[in-house]
């Protein structure tokens, strides 16, 4: 990066800094003599026995890793439990945040020039800032191969980011307030006057607006959210917040929500009086790892990346209700229509945001 | 020779306070204001030169979501702030300055609400007056059969919950001017023939003002700056301020620093506005002082039985505060799913999540852990820096002082999560260094 007002920046701002800041060696990309790309390049090339034992010995050798998840608190320790039972030789360094802000961590440490993080999951959705800045280590990996012929359109051409779970947003009710030969049938139903004031939305969601664009189309997508608009929406943010607040009643139908929110709740108590609406097509997301490609740790990224396409890794996924890309998805049909999306230009995301902002969000 | 050397030391005492607060507040400010020019992001080619554009000003400003904000913020805070400092007034008063019956039992009400965290008292009147679901609608509809009596999702329920939230400080902030209040000028009033409301009228409150002024500028700070209630009400309700514009700028993917910078800046001239108000209002604190060399203690008005109304009031007013709100998160805690209270509700109670607290162990105590150790970390830190501040600004005449208490202030004036981001990226880019 060019710095043309470094000698002004450090005349003002250097006796500030010097005072306050710890002094600190910027980590080198330690013997990193060749770059990640190249070392994943080399394991392309290999049988998948050598390949495996490289990465295994490489692993063993750097002995750490640090680790970005997107699942959150328990989910996300209990996850990576696993990983550290079977590879107890290597120490994971973890943070858990929301997707957006770990896009937005990575960006401003890599543009510090510090190598604090070598892996990420991240939505797919979330991914264009990232590869803006062309961040990502690109890693071919044979495990991919395990994935359902179904979500073979979550993968990346130049294997930028693996996909390792997917995530759903539906349409769900309240059993008490609309019976089930009551509840919407359709994404267009929900624009019906007896849904009025009935239907809650987090405040303009990319990823759920992106899903609805690729399932509609964009003259049906306006024409929906211009409906959607006139049938007074509830909007409130929190996922969480908004799902509890729909089964105890407070009002009927969630237009914009994970499924599993709710089954979440009726594991606690089977009485929770929570329905989905599976005859509507469910917009479906990739979870995916992506490896920094500057990467400290490239062995031990390239190992968690593999294990989370492992039986293990994916069975635990399942147990949380979220869609395993390996094996069967724990609580939906498996001929429920899926609309599978990933991202769109920033072009996209503004106007979507936009006609949001002119029809739901007018007040 | 001493004395020199203790100006010289206390000089580079303060020059290194100011260097530590210019580090704080300065930078981060620098940061948002640079920001606010910029259309490219942090980090992007052309970030730190001199390519500076008003096109985030045009976004925010031309949009009339903008102006709908502006106005809505300062709705919200002014009542807010008017009526959290009317209750934290009359809390103040009857616990400090009148025989009321169990002050010290409010006092301790009161202050015991900071404990709770915002977000939790907001949630819990979401559940108490919900139209649908709120737990008061519930039992005003079985007791009237009137439905929906609340609405929390609404203008004066937003302000009803800040105003809530606000009075233990705006309480703080008064019972501190009026325990200070020397009573020998309330008794040279009575002495000359006024009875008590003239002299509340005419000596008490103009010996407070300086003080009254102080409060409702900063309850007025906090009430644009609130987050909280916005965020998780104003949604329903069809309000949208400031904080939350900011917020739903940068929770964009990708983040939209500029635009969220330039709303940043409209927030931080309201309130460095408000702080310049306050600043000329307490610059003559002087003309409040009283010269004695004796210590007293403030007199208490003695209200008869007015005293078991005040008590009851007072006692109301905690309950709605801290008590109701606990209640109700108690009532919460005990469930694994939440219902309104109903027989099959407290049928289902049990002690479920706590044991799920306690035995997931490293899950839940390590960040109890952690948190009361950076708590008290950044308390003691705080507090140092403060005492040593103040020390500078009110005990000496060294120059440079009044820019000490300046940048001591102004923090208030710049939201949490825009300060906290500005110090990340500045931190970031100084890599160019």
């Amino acid at each position: 990066m060019k710095c043309p007002i470094q000698v002004r920046w450090s005349s003002i701002v250097l006796p500030l800094l010097l005072t306050s800041m710890p002094i600190r060696p910027l980590h080198a990309a330690a013997g990193q003599s060749q770059s990640v790309d190249g070392r994943y390049a080399e394991l392309a090339k290999l049988t998948p026995e050598q390949r495996d034992k490289r990465i295994r010995e490489g692993a063993g050798k750097e002995g750490k890793l640090n680790f970005i998840h997107t699942f959150r608190g328990a989910l996300a320790r209990d996850h990576l439990r696993l990983f550290e039972k079977r590879y107890p030789f290597i120490k994971v360094e973890m943070g858990d945040m929301g997707s957006q802000d770990a896009a937005e961590r990575l960006i401003a440490e890599e543009t510090a020039g510090r190598h604090l993080t070598d892996i990420l999951s991240l939505a797919v959705p979330d991914l264009p800032v990232i590869l803006k800045q062309n961040l990502l280590a690109r890693y071919a990996t044979p495990v991919t191969k395990r994935i359902e012929k179904r979500f073979q359109n979550f993968l990346d051409r130049e294997n930028r980011w693996m996909p390792y779970y997917w995530s759903e947003h539906g349409i769900s009710y309240n059993t008490n307030l609309f019976p089930p030969d009551k509840a919407p049938k359709t994404w267009e139903d929900l624009c019906k006057p007896a849904y009025r004031g009935q239907v809650s939305f987090d405040p303009p969601e990319t990823r759920f607006m992106v899903g609805l664009w690729t399932m509609m189309g964009e003259e049906k997508f306006k024409a929906w959210l211009k409906c959607m608009g006139e049938n007074q929406p509830i909007i409130q943010r929190g996922h969480t917040q908004r799902m509890t607040l729909m089964l105890t009643g407070d009002h009927g139908i969630q237009g914009d929500n994970s499924l599993y929110t709710g089954l979440e709740e009726k594991r606690k108590d089977p009485k929770t009086p929570y329905g989905m609406v599976l005859t509507a097509p469910i917009l479906s997301f990739a979870g995916a790892m992506v490896i920094n490609k500057n990467a400290e740790n490239p062995h031990a990224s390239a190992l968690y990346t593999d294990w989370t396409l492992s039986d293990e890794s994916q069975k635990y996924i399942a147990g949380a209700l979220r869609g395993p890309l390996v094996g069967k998805h724990p609580y939906l049909p498996d001929d429920v229509k899926l609309i599978t999306y990933g991202y769109v230009s920033d072009d996209i995301v503004n106007r979507l945001h936009d006609f949001w902002n002119q029809n739901i969000g007018k007040k | 020779m001493n004395g020199r050397y203790s100006l010289e030391g206390g000089k580079i005492a303060l020059a290194l306070l100011v260097l530590i607060l210019c580090y704080q507040v300065v930078i981060p400010l620098l940061m948002i204001i640079w920001t606010s020019f910029k259309v490219v992001r942090p980090g992007e080619p052309g970030f730190l030169d001199f390519s500076l554009s008003l096109a985030n000003y045009a976004r925010a400003f031309g949009a009339r979501d903008f102006w709908t904000a502006t106005w809505n913020t300062l709705r919200f805070a002014l009542a807010s702030t008017l009526i959290s400092f009317a209750l934290g007034t009359f809390l103040a008063w009857v616990v400090h300055r009148t025989d009321t019956p169990l002050s010290k039992f409010v006092n301790i009400l009161t202050l015991g609400r900071i404990i709770i965290p915002g977000i939790l008292i907001t949630v819990s009147w979401i559940l108490l007056a919900s139209p649908s679901i709120g737990v008061l609608n519930h039992f005003i509809d079985a007791l009237t059969g009137v439905k929906r009596f609340f609405n929390i999702y609404s203008f004066w329920g937003m302000v009803w919950i800040h105003s809530l939230e606000m009075t233990p400080l705006a309480y703080l902030l008064l019972s501190a001017a009026l325990q200070s209040m020397d009573p020998r000028l309330e008794e040279a009033s009575a002495v000359a023939g006024a009875g008590s409301w003239p002299t509340l009228w005419r000596v008490s409150l103009p010996l407070i003002l300086p003080a009254v002024g102080s409060a409702l500028m900063l309850l007025l700070i906090y009430s644009v700056e609130n987050f909280e209630v916005p965020l998780l009400l104003g949604g329903r309700a069809g309000l949208r301020v400031y904080t939350t514009e900011v917020f739903f700028n940068t929770s964009r993917t990708p983040t939209d620093w500029g635009l969220s910078s330039a709303y940043a800046m409209a927030i931080l001239f309201l309130c460095v506005a408000l702080l310049a108000v306050h600043l000329r209002l307490v610059r003559h604190g002087e003309r409040y002082q009283i010269v004695t060399g004796k210590d007293f203690r403030p007199r208490r008005i003695e209200l008869g039985a007015w005293r078991y109304v005040t008590c009851g009031l007072s006692l109301w007013l905690v309950f709605l505060i801290t008590g109701l709100p606990f209640l109700v998160m108690l009532y919460s805690s005990l469930l694994r799913r939440y219902q309104p209270p109903a027989w099959n509700a407290f049928q289902s109670m049990s002690l479920a999540n706590y044991e799920a607290i306690f035995r997931e162990h490293s899950y839940s105590l390590t960040p109890m852990w952690n948190s009361t150790l950076v708590g008290i970390g950044s308390a003691t830190a705080v507090m140092l820096l403060v005492a040593a501040v103040s020390y500078f600004v009110n005990k000496t005449r060294l120059p440079g002082r009044k820019l000490l208490d300046f940048l001591g202030f102004i923090p208030i004036a710049v939201p949490s999560v825009v300060l906290g981001t500005a110090f990340l990226w500045f931190i970031c880019l100084c890599r160019c260094l």
